[in-house]
């Protein structure tokens, strides 16, 4: 939503970068297995916002949608594949992200924001590794939390009445208690 | 900026994550959507009492369970103090699990009453999928029962029957297991009354499930198991057995490679040494039933630099507990029983005293989890260990009245220390004697017990103004049991039942009872249910000696529950029922 006001010089710019980003991958691909040109021909991926990124096959292979979509088509490669529910920035978190070996402490450095953008991207794409570590650090995050603290943290509007919700404290305090108390 | 909303995708990701209960507990309360996704994708449930709630509750609010934890009798049954049919029953909660819970792969009952046409309903109806069951402390089953498991449960990897009361009526059930499982991975039928046992059964299910790896059974003779050991090559864990022969038969005696948590029973001085070669490696020694003495304790435990947890007697003493002191520092668990007199093991040495904690808290740091009982006991030695055992979780002591005079009563200030210094403690049992702990101690352990959730006080404080200052504070007391306070009156049990925010369970026993039971009516509120049981007299039998008539003491045990009083209470039992006090 943000990406609307951006203008098109930007835009243009941004899109360079890419191009630019992605031959930087080529040519270290073509340098390393000159004979292999043909089978690791990057897939073209156009995000929401109307950027194209071109993805090595390696990465693409991980993301079990495309490649499902891929095969479904006679590995036919040579269209954009569209991804209408993921931005060019989460992408590019993606990619990052990737780049660096899913290094959990990348993650941290991001806002939630970012990380449900990740996990909403992840779990479209069916980015399994990805998502069980980015779900697990939202998982860690809301570890030992009251339940205020998780409504105000998520955004999220008590739905419940007042005696729904204590019904539902004392079910949990006195029948289904966290742990051992006795042996 | 767009708001920060978790989306249903997002949870429906992160919800699986989410295992600890307490952390499910609070998911589960933030609106209604996580609350029936946390219904949907919960796994595990353990109810601490199962008369808290219904299998029908259980049912419509976790549809998806794959494992069920479920506890029945109070603790002290464990001690032979709560009536035998007193309630329990798995049966209703059975009914339910065979209809409704299609996903259960793990079922633990622990301190319940199970029949045999329990075993045979779950059998028939869960046998393909159940992976694990778990009848610990259980009673009221035979092997009939069992032949149903062994018969159904092909998928068996987890058969627990440790300390169940049971009826033997043959052996063929093992024989069924035997010849239909080749996945179990634990086999426990220790401190059973199971002796008909055939060897070659053992050896079959070593030989046909290649994952076994924890076996504890009863006493058979060791001599016999020398083909199962062979067997059994990737075994970590094995108790029981027994050595009736010359001791020199079993020092050709090889035991699997990787066994590292071993219980000895029956052991003595002259087979020990089999033991020596894996002496290295051993995680964790039981020698609760052994027939060791304070010098033989001493002798093994110096060979066990790895040990994390110890199980024996007092007869090891405050020796046995040096050696482990300076041999055995990555010790996290240690209990140290009561041994009784008449088996012969006990000499002078045989005691366990402040001179053994002290040692305990100096060498082995990293101790979690202590209980043991003590002839003698100093101000200084719990000092000791509030300064030193700062992992300390759950402390447990019994003061002995062995001895007539302890070297420093009261234990106020020593008590003191030790819950302030160590912090992390969730469980604390201190059991003395009448003048052990003064109403100022006892106000000490409510002060400075901020996250202790179960506690067992006996013959603590003096008069009421102790108990009411106790239960100003413990903000985290979930469980309390007490023991030997006729000093207290019901009346103030009562309102400090009121005052303990958390309590949701109070258990006590042999406490100034009035001739109604009146005044406890001033707990009453709504969803706590009051149990009394009447002093009575029990009939206990020795072997050696004649039937011993034994009083038991008035209890009362007190609960919250969703599914009001329960109907299915014993003559023995007593419910309290605010109405019928109710003036006219």
């Amino acid at each position: 939503m943000g990406e609307k006001g951006e203008s098109s010089k930007s835009a243009m710019l941004k899109h360079a970068e890419e191009e630019e980003l992605n031959t930087k991958r080529l040519k270290t691909v073509e340098g390393e297995e000159s004979n292999m040109v043909e089978e690791t021909e990057n897939i073209k991926l156009k995000t929401s916002d109307e950027i194209i990124f071109e993805v090595e096959p390696s990465i693409v292979k991980e993301m079990v949608t495309i490649q499902t979509f891929i095969e479904d088509n006679n590995n036919e490669t040579s269209i954009p594949i569209p991804l209408p529910n993921v931005t060019s920035n989460t992408l590019r978190r993606i990619l990052e992200f990737k780049a660096r070996g899913f290094d959990e402490e990348f993650v941290k450095t991001l806002g939630m924001d970012e990380v449900f953008e990740l996990i909403l991207a992840a779990n479209y794409l069916n980015m399994k590794t990805l998502l069980d570590i980015l779900t697990k650090i939202i998982a860690d995050f809301i570890k030992n939390k009251s339940v205020e603290f998780v409504r105000k943290f998520f955004n999220i509007v008590n739905d419940f009445t007042p005696e729904e919700e204590a019904k539902i404290r004392e079910e949990n305090a006195w029948a289904f208690e966290g742990f051992e108390c006795d042996d | 900026m767009t708001a920060r909303r978790l989306s249903d995708v997002v949870l429906d990701c992160v919800m699986p994550y989410i295992h600890d209960s307490k952390d499910r507990d609070a998911v589960s309360q933030v609106c209604r959507r996580w609350y029936e996704l946390d219904s949907l994708t919960r796994k595990h449930v353990t109810i601490a009492l199962c008369y808290t709630t219904t299998p029908d509750r259980l049912r419509r609010r976790f549809p998806h369970l794959e494992s069920l934890k479920l506890k029945g009798k109070p603790r002290a049954a464990m001690f032979n103090l709560i009536p035998e049919d007193w309630g329990g029953f798995v049966t209703p909660w059975v009914r339910v699990i065979s209809q409704y819970f299609d996903c259960l792969k793990s079922l633990h009952f622990r301190r319940m009453i199970v029949r045999d046409s329990d075993l045979q309903v779950l059998a028939r109806s869960r046998g393909h999928v159940l992976q694990a069951l778990r009848l610990e402390n259980c009673s009221g089953f035979s092997t009939d029962g069992l032949y149903y498991i062994g018969r159904y449960c092909r998928n068996l990897r987890v058969l627990f029957l440790e300390e169940s009361s049971l009826v033997e009526k043959d052996g063929d059930w093992l024989h069924e297991l035997a010849l239909n499982n080749t996945v179990l991975e634990t086999l426990n039928f220790y401190v059973t009354d199971i002796a008909n046992v055939r060897i070659q059964d053992l050896e079959l299910i070593a030989r046909n499930c290649p994952n076994l790896n924890s076996v504890k059974i009863t006493d058979c003779e060791v001599l016999d198991l020398v083909n199962f050991f062979q067997y059994a090559s990737a075994l970590e864990e094995f108790s029981g057995g027994s050595y009736n022969e010359e001791s020199e038969k079993y020092s050709a005696m090889s035991l699997p490679a990787k066994l590292s948590r071993l219980g000895l029973t029956y052991i003595t001085k002259n087979e020990m040494p089999i033991v020596f070669p894996y002496a290295a490696l051993l995680k964790k020694l039981d020698l609760l039933y052994a027939m060791l003495d304070t010098e033989d304790h001493c002798t093994l435990i110096q060979r066990c630099p790895n040990l994390e947890v110890l199980e024996s007697r007092n007869v090891i003493g405050d020796r046995g507990l040096e050696v482990l002191a300076r041999c055995c520092r990555r010790l996290k668990r240690i209990r140290i029983e009561r041994g009784d007199d008449d088996q012969g093991m006990e000499d002078e040495e045989g005691v366990v005293s402040q001179r053994g904690l002290i040692a305990l808290s100096h060498g082995c740091p990293e101790l979690e989890y202590l209980a043991v009982y003590v002839s003698d006991i100093t101000n200084a030695s719990l000092e000791h260990i509030g300064t030193h055992l700062k992992n300390l979780c759950d402390f447990r002591l019994v003061l002995l009245d062995r001895e007539e005079k302890i070297t420093d009563l009261p234990l106020d200030n020593g008590v003191r220390a030790l819950l302030r210094g160590c912090d992390k403690l969730r469980r604390f049992a201190l059991y003395l004697r009448p003048g052990g702990l003064t109403d100022v101690g006892l106000g000490y352990v409510g002060q400075y017990s901020p996250n202790v959730r179960w506690m067992l006080l006996g013959y603590v404080g003096e008069t009421d103004a102790g108990l009411l200052e106790f239960s100003k504070g413990c903000p985290s007391l979930q469980k309390l049991e007490m023991r030997g306070c006729s000093f207290f009156s019901e009346y103030a049990l009562a309102i400090a039942a009121t005052q303990l925010n958390s309590l949701r369970y109070l258990w006590v026993q042999g406490y100034s009872a009035s001739a109604s039971g009146r005044d406890l009516l001033a707990m009453a509120r709504p969803y706590w249910n009051i149990e009394l049981i009447p002093s009575r007299s029990v009939v206990v039998s020795n072997q050696q000696e004649d039937p011993v008539v034994v009083e038991h003491l008035a209890h009362i045990l007190a609960y919250y529950s969703l599914a009001g009083p329960r109907t299915d209470f014993p003559d023995t039992v007593i419910p309290l029922d605010p109405g019928t006090y109710v003036d006219t």
